[in-house]
């Protein structure tokens, strides 16, 4: 009897302690939270004569070919718009195309996008639990959940959504080694969950903050 | 490594060679019952960083755990084997962090996922008895996950590093099968050409079981 009660409290005391430990840490808690903001520069730069940029009038969408018809332009003037902005607040000018179609700036800025889907896979086998991450690129993608019965034993999915946004400024003054490429000079990468209600917010304001974080781009710093 | 190795290989030695000796040395004064030969311990431990690791991560971790096997080589020694495991987190807020000369912002999180093995010694100040102190040393391996997360970017170091841990604790003996046991643990996995040194006190508080 005693033995008996001895397993038993072995197995609650292992029991208790899994339990306590199976809890997560913290981390993320917000949409918000999964934000992120990347800048890099080439050091041999000096943003301090730069006085005058050319912004394009489109973003480019880094899409399969097939695919380039179906995108929707709606956020391009919203990118473009909040890019400027930051470019503006510099002290740099926006030239715009002459006649010809040509332009004669000191930086040229290009904006692109990607829309990437990551799937987390799960399913349960028995007591125990195993999980599976595959992650790939479905421009259009939706936002959802499901439940499939593959292989005999229930499956669990999530999908989500991430967009991210690439600003570059190329100079072209410095040429690279392959003919007819220039040099990036700088380049801001955001990215975040397109979940949520304030998108556009999130977006604005990690375009700012990847300014922000660039201050050797600011024409009074040597 | 060949390094630690040889100095894993030494102190095993070293403690194993201590422990057996004093097998003869202890048997003149005690007989042995078969319920003391092993003991098995469980617990629930809490970590406390310190030195360089508390510049990564500096709260207190609530939660960790160690399971133990203890071969009695006499009434005052034991031999064994022991592995655990915890994890220590801390919240910065929106940083910067530098990687590759450019720089990441976002909200930054800290995860160290420590798992410690030793091979370890111990001594007790008393061979019979409800209540037993004891001292002990463990020598082995801390294989350290050091994640940092920024936003939704993850970065990873993992690393094995040779380890040493003294410890002092006592066991309050229950019945015939089991106890009580509290244990102070000081884990100190030393620095590699990469990694930086990791130590931290652990408290334990849990079971042990005779058999």
């Amino acid at each position: 009897m005693i033995k008996r009660g001895l397993y038993l409290n072995f197995l609650a005391l292992i029991v208790t302690i899994f339990a306590f430990i199976g809890c997560e840490n913290r981390g993320p808690e917000y949409i918000s939270d999964y934000d992120v903001v990347y800048t890099n520069y080439d050091t041999g730069k000096q943003f301090s004569e730069v006085q005058t940029y050319q912004l394009p009038d489109t973003v480019i969408y880094l899409v399969p070919k097939e695919d380039q018809e179906d995108i929707d332009h709606k956020y391009d003037e919203f990118l473009l718009t909040a890019i400027k902005e930051n470019l503006d607040a510099l002290g740099w000018q926006q030239i715009p195309k002459d006649q010809e179609g040509t332009v004669d700036a000191d930086l040229f800025i290009t904006v692109s996008a990607l829309r990437t889907t990551w799937i987390n896979q799960y399913w349960y086998e028995d007591w125990w639990f195993w999980w599976g991450n595959y992650s790939g690129f479905y421009p259009g993608w939706g936002w959802g959940s499901g439940y499939y019965p593959w292989y005999g034993f229930p499956v669990y999915y999530t999908t989500y959504d991430t967009g991210t946004v690439f600003i570059e400024m190329l100079d072209p003054t410095k040429n690279t080694e392959e003919e007819g490429q220039i040099s990036s000079v700088w380049v801001g990468v955001v990215n975040g969950l397109l979940e949520g209600s304030n998108i556009k917010g999130r977006i604005e304001s990690n375009i700012d903050q990847a300014f922000t974080q660039s201050p050797y781009l600011k024409s009074t710093i040597q | 490594m060949k390094k630690y190795i040889s100095l894993l290989a030494i102190s095993l030695f070293v403690c194993i060679g201590v422990s057996k000796a004093q097998i003869y040395a202890d048997t003149k004064d005690y007989t042995y019952t078969r319920s003391t030969e092993n003991l098995f311990l469980i617990d629930y431990s809490m970590g406390f960083p310190s030195g360089d690791i508390s510049d990564f991560v500096s709260p207190t971790s609530f939660r960790g755990f160690t399971m133990e096997f203890r071969h009695m080589t006499s009434k005052k020694f034991s031999i064994g084997l022991s592995a655990g495991f915890q994890s220590f987190y801390e919240e910065f807020g929106e940083t910067d962090v530098m990687v590759n000369n450019g720089t990441l912002h976002g909200e930054t999180y800290h995860y160290l996922y420590s798992v410690p093995i030793y091979a370890n010694a111990h001594f007790y100040t008393s061979g019979e008895g409800k209540f037993r102190l004891f001292f002990g040393c463990g020598v082995g391996t801390i294989f350290n996950d050091r994640d940092t997360m920024v936003g939704s970017v993850s970065m990873s170091d993992k690393t094995w590093q040779f380890a040493v841990a003294p410890e002092v604790g006592f066991l309050i003996q229950a019945n015939d099968y089991m106890g009580l046991q509290v244990r102070g643990t000081y884990d100190m996995a030393f620095e590699t050409n990469d990694t930086p040194a990791a130590e931290y006190y652990r408290l334990h508080v849990g079971f042990y079981y005779n058999f």
